[in-house]
């Protein structure tokens, strides 16, 4: 069947909907295209590197060695590559035929069956010294060039396998020329970009677990959603890309103000901004004590940073063009480097009421999710936070060790708090397909990270249960209840457990700094 | 499904919970009765109740839990009319087809409809699914299941066969489709239908249990403009979590002075000669009875000028 598909007509999927049945003409909008001001995601030889900038016209991104302009983008199609040139310092647009003909046509492939009884060992195949190389690369050569001479001077090229000499050649062409692609920022992508750079920030959050995360949590759109987390934004940005401006995201954070500088990266618009509350989650704990929640200072309100930031541009219009440039060059050190390590913290461009008294009445109001992504101890968050689970409302708490979540999941079991609670871990395998030689790839992330998730339920009054036992081997501590009001028993158990959770606080910051450690010792040895 | 009220009412579809492996749907009829071996229970002594509450049944002897419905708990609880997809690759196909709030969707075939109620659930309500199926009888139960379950304002059910001449052709899809999902004997047969109806940057989903499908299915993807195409599998571990007897061995040994193993002691016990103590502890490990392969998933995405 043939199908001709109107290359040049973009659609928007969300003015789509089922009102649109009988409207046979397409919107024509250009959200695929790339604009100034959009955020994107600069992919570097596929995959090599991630960087996460805002497109601005005259401003520089620092790829590999070089600082590269970008303006060449602005007006292409999002997901196009682009291939740096060497002599001007630009990126120009190439198309994946284009990409496919010079692997194809670069040199002559072997064509015969062949293999390696004949290989030598002894790094003597390829002629051309690291000095010669460097001198063509100096002059200025084209890469396809560069490449050319290297395989003509190399003696054990020719008896490759067809299958091997492409393997080949795709290295070196990533090696002497670096092709850009322009990636939309989405949950996907942003995951992706920023799990490859530096997972530690987001938590160590891996694609398939966050997948899992946000399914498990019951995330759907005209819902009310409790999220705590400590990865720089990603998951409350994921939230509100999932609900889409319908419903309400209460995003606690930890520390003085909001870590929320990923959210600025969606580009999102301001009525999907507008449903995220972020909070100091100390709120949540001033509250469960009946304390005055007046006392508290003021969430971080991020109307009032938007407010400053376009006084600022009123009065320095000319030296914020000068800056802009500097940030541009400076945000991008390194080629993984992005606008977020510099960036706001807060959520810019968001106008709705984040004081603490309408956290205070959401939070009342109650939610029908809690997510929490921390590198905290999770069994105290979570009970500070359980008065405002709905009941029958979902749970669901990433961590990057069992244990923790085995902690909750005894606690809440024993005081039977929840049910349908289940630990799980990801086992996730990525193939390599390719005719006659299919496989799983050589190289796997065997570390997907625990979760734990479960359903909130109530007790009913009549039946009085005591809670008593030890929770752990670790302490000796036992909570003893008579009462059976849950919101009493609720926070009489967040004293109780105080002293295991600091135990278990105490293990993972072990660990975690003997993870370091070994991390910077394996690095000594590379160097 | 998708907005449950704090409060049960006439009508509402809710989940009976007794255990992992023991839950029930029921829809709310006043007039109606609940008989299970955790007793018995009128429907109009559990309307009124909040949801999440423990009953205890009619005669007292018994107790459950009533919990509101997901689309997890609906793939759980639902006839198994076809092999049902399982969580974790649903959860994996919604992530990378990058579907929200507003997303228009095409599923082939709808099968049982677990995927599609997941679908919808992230969707809805600005987004829509259209979901084909070739099996008549099928059709007719995803279509009775989806408006039980609330979504048959968000999924349109189309009894056609995803591979044929129309292929995912109807009048209300204009080249507006985000993602496609194939589940099918030979996807790539239904990849041109694919393109029919799919824009610039649109996702493409295939899940199938065989690897030579896989082959065929990224070749055909390959020579039509798609691009990024990835293959993986995903399994999930579960963790079996208790509170155990475990037990412990006072054995003296030339590196530890003093070895305090009573602390936390429940009991003792002594074996041939050696003294033992009882304690409870925390263990976890993974469940005997786990899955070894669902299927491969692969993801490509559309970009034909790319």
């Amino acid at each position: 069947m043939e199908t001709e598909t109107p290359m040049d007509v973009e659609t928007t999927s969300n003015n789509g909907n089922n009102n649109n049945n009988n409207n046979n003409t397409i919107v024509k909008t250009n959200s695929n295209v790339i604009k100034e001001g959009d955020h994107v995601i600069l992919d570097i030889n596929d995959g090599e590197k991630f960087s996460v900038i805002k497109v601005k016209l005259g401003s520089k991104v620092k790829i590999g060695k070089k600082q590269i302009l970008i303006n060449s983008i602005i007006g292409e199609s999002y997901y196009s590559s682009f291939q740096v040139s060497n002599e001007k310092n630009t990126l120009e647009r190439i198309t994946q035929k284009e990409l496919d003909d010079r692997l194809n046509n670069l040199v002559e492939l072997n064509q015969n069956d062949a293999d390696n009884r004949n290989l030598d060992q002894n790094n003597t195949a390829q002629k051309l010294t690291q000095e010669d190389i460097t001198q063509m690369k100096e002059k200025g050569t084209d890469s396809n060039t560069i490449i050319k001479t290297i395989v003509e001077n190399s003696e054990s090229f020719k008896t490759k396998t067809s299958f091997s000499q492409i393997k080949y050649l795709k290295k070196k062409i990533k090696k002497y020329s670096t092709i850009v692609k322009i990636i939309k920022p989405t949950l996907k992508s942003l995951t992706e970009a920023y799990y490859k750079k530096d997972s530690r920030k987001i938590c160590g959050l891996r694609f398939d677990s966050f997948g899992q995360l946000l399914t498990l949590g019951n995330i759907r759109a005209n819902s009310q959603v409790l999220v705590v987390e400590t990865c720089m934004g990603l998951v409350t940005g994921s939230i509100a890309e999932r609900m889409n401006g319908d419903g309400t995201i209460l995003s606690a954070y930890i520390g003085k103000g909001p870590s929320l500088s990923i959210v600025n990266n969606f580009g999102f618009d301001t009525d999907v901004l507008n449903t995220i509350y972020p909070f100091n989650l100390n709120v949540t704990s001033v509250l469960n004590k009946d304390e005055d929640i007046s006392k508290l200072p003021p969430t971080a309100s991020s109307g009032i940073y938007d407010k400053q930031v376009k006084e600022k541009e009123k009065g320095k219009q000319q030296k914020d063009k000068v800056k802009e440039k500097e940030e541009g060059d400076n945000n991008s050190g390194g080629g993984g480097g992005g606008e977020e390590d510099g960036g706001p913290k807060t959520i810019v461009n968001q106008r709705n009421d984040t004081s603490n008294e309408n956290i205070v009445k959401l939070l009342k109001d109650g939610v029908w999710s809690l997510v929490i992504v921390t590198k905290y101890s999770p069994l105290n968050i979570l009970l500070s936070c359980w008065p405002y689970l709905n009941s029958s409302g979902s749970f669901v708490i990433y961590s990057h060790f069992p244990q923790p979540l085995m902690e909750v999941h005894q606690f809440l079991h024993k005081n039977q708090m929840a049910v349908n609670q289940q630990i799980s871990e990801i086992w996730m395998r990525e193939h390599q397909v390719l005719p006659k030689r299919t496989h799983p790839m050589m190289g796997m992330d065997g570390a997907s990270g625990f979760i734990l998730y479960g359903t909130k339920v109530t007790k009913p009054s009549s039946i009085q249960k005591p809670i008593s036992s030890p929770t752990t081997t670790t302490t000796t501590t036992t909570t003893t209840t008579k009462t059976n009001n849950l919101l009493d028993i609720e926070n009489k158990v967040i004293a109780a457990t105080t002293t295991i959770v600091a135990t278990i606080e105490e293990e993972v910051e072990n660990s975690e700094s003997a993870l370091k450690k070994r991390r910077i010792d394996e690095e000594q040895k590379k160097e | 499904m998708l907005n449950p009220n704090k409060i049960i009412k006439e009508g509402d579809r809710i989940v009976m919970y007794n255990g992992k492996d023991s839950m029930t749907v029921l829809t709310m009829d006043s007039t109606n009765v609940y008989n299970s071996k955790f007793g018995t229970y009128r429907h109009k002594n559990i309307i009124g109740k909040e949801y999440g509450s423990k009953l205890t049944s009619d005669n007292g002897n018994g107790f459950c839990h009533v919990i509101a419905m997901t689309p997890e708990l609906w793939s759980i609880t639902l006839d198994h009319r076809t092999q049902i997809l399982f969580n974790l690759d649903i959860s994996t196909i919604i992530f990378n087809l990058e579907l929200k709030n507003g997303s228009r969707a095409v599923e082939s075939g709808t099968g049982s409809g677990s995927l599609s109620s997941s679908i919808a659930r992230t969707v809805a309500p600005k987004g829509h699914l259209f979901t084909f199926e070739f099996h008549e009888e099928r059709v007719k139960f995803a279509r009775k299941d989806f408006k039980d379950n609330g979504l048959d304002k968000f999924i349109t059910v189309t009894h056609r066969d995803a591979c044929g001449k129309e292929g995912f052709l109807r009048d209300d899809i204009n080249n507006d489709i985000d993602a496609v999902f194939l589940d099918l004997p030979s996807p790539w047969d239904a990849i041109e239908n694919a393109i029919a109806v799919i824009h610039d940057g649109s996702m493409l989903c295939s899940f199938s249990p065989c690897i030579e499908q896989v082959q065929n299915t990224c070749l055909k993807l390959a020579s039509s403009k798609f691009q990024e195409i990835k293959t993986i599998e995903v399994l999930i571990r579960t963790f079996d979590t208790r509170l155990q007897e475990y037990e412990e061995l006072n054995l003296s040994n030339p590196y530890i002075d003093d070895n305090n193993i009573e602390e936390n002691s429940r009991g003792k016990f002594e074996i041939g000669g050696i003294e033992g103590f009882k304690k409870d502890k925390l263990l976890s490990r993974p469940f005997t009875e786990a899955r070894g392969h669902t299927g491969y998933l692969t993801f490509a995405r559309y970009l034909p000028n790319a």
